[in-house]
């Protein structure tokens, strides 16, 4: 099975250098293109890498840290209950019921959407 | 930021600091998978407000129910604006790189929300899907659900 898809990549990596430039944009497409041309791969490649590896991050505009660098944990741990038998978590932006169960409507209300 | 997320965030911190739990562990009977989230969400801090990373959860919480409950479907509709909402509002004057980061962590966070919400809903599918099933009856509740 290996030995065939191999043999199917190679085909295709011939097919693609076979054909002219203007053809395989018209044929492959940006995303097509970007997963080809390894970008895609590379970006997912980043965002999974390990944490001790320094990352790229793109911050949402007016972000401001919640928490000091380095107190992650105490920050993480912080709940509210908006009302009797829910608890809302603020770091992961999610409630849940007293029993457990994720409380979805609750979370569209507390977070607005 | 608009005046509504600023009210948004005052407001949400009112509550906490009014209602708070304290920063104290979870409770006892909470199922959350605590590492997992912590792990995930530590890497991702900041990426999306308050209001996006909720909104993912809960097209992750509504993807993790359909798969495990009967009677529970996805409405892709529902699921593309609310993704494309989040995705098109990006951080003024990105490069294509940056956009194309951008986008890969939110897609690897839809999927990882997606994961842990399953695992959760698994260990305890009764319940989850009890609620799930009681969420979507809620007329005056919008959900991600056909």
């Amino acid at each position: 099975m290996q030995i065939k898809l191999i043999a199917a990549a190679a085909a295709a990596a011939l097919l693609l250098a076979s054909v002219p430039q203007a053809a395989q944009a018209k044929t492959i497409g940006p995303t097509g293109a970007a997963i080809v041309g390894g970008v895609a791969g590379l970006a997912i490649g980043a965002a999974i890498a390990d944490s001790n590896r320094p990352k790229k991050k793109i911050y949402y505009e007016g972000y401001a840290p919640p928490y000091r660098p380095g107190y992650y944990d105490p920050y993480f741990n912080q709940a509210f209950a908006p009302t009797a038998g829910v608890i809302c978590y603020p770091a992961q932006r999610l409630c849940y019921n007293n029993n457990g169960t994720v409380a979805n409507n609750w979370t569209r209300r507390v977070y607005g959407y | 930021m608009t005046n509504s997320n600023l009210f948004r965030r005052a407001a949400g911190a009112a509550v906490a600091l009014t209602l708070a739990v304290s920063a104290g562990p979870a409770l006892a009977d909470d199922l959350r998978i605590d590492d997992a989230w912590k792990a995930a969400l530590s890497e991702t801090e900041g990426v999306l407000d308050d209001k996006q990373m909720a909104m993912i959860n809960g097209i992750a919480y509504s993807a993790a129910a359909a798969l495990l409950c009967d009677g529970i479907d996805i409405d892709p509709d529902k699921v593309a604006a609310a993704t494309t909402e989040i995705l098109a509002d990006t951080p003024p004057d990105l490069t294509d790189d940056d956009q194309l980061a951008r986008y890969t962590a939110i897609t690897l966070m839809l999927g990882t929300a997606k994961g842990i919400l399953l695992a959760e809903g698994a260990l305890h599918k009764a319940e989850f899907c009890a609620t799930a099933v009681a969420e979507k009856a809620d007329a005056k509740v919008a959900n991600f659900w056909k």
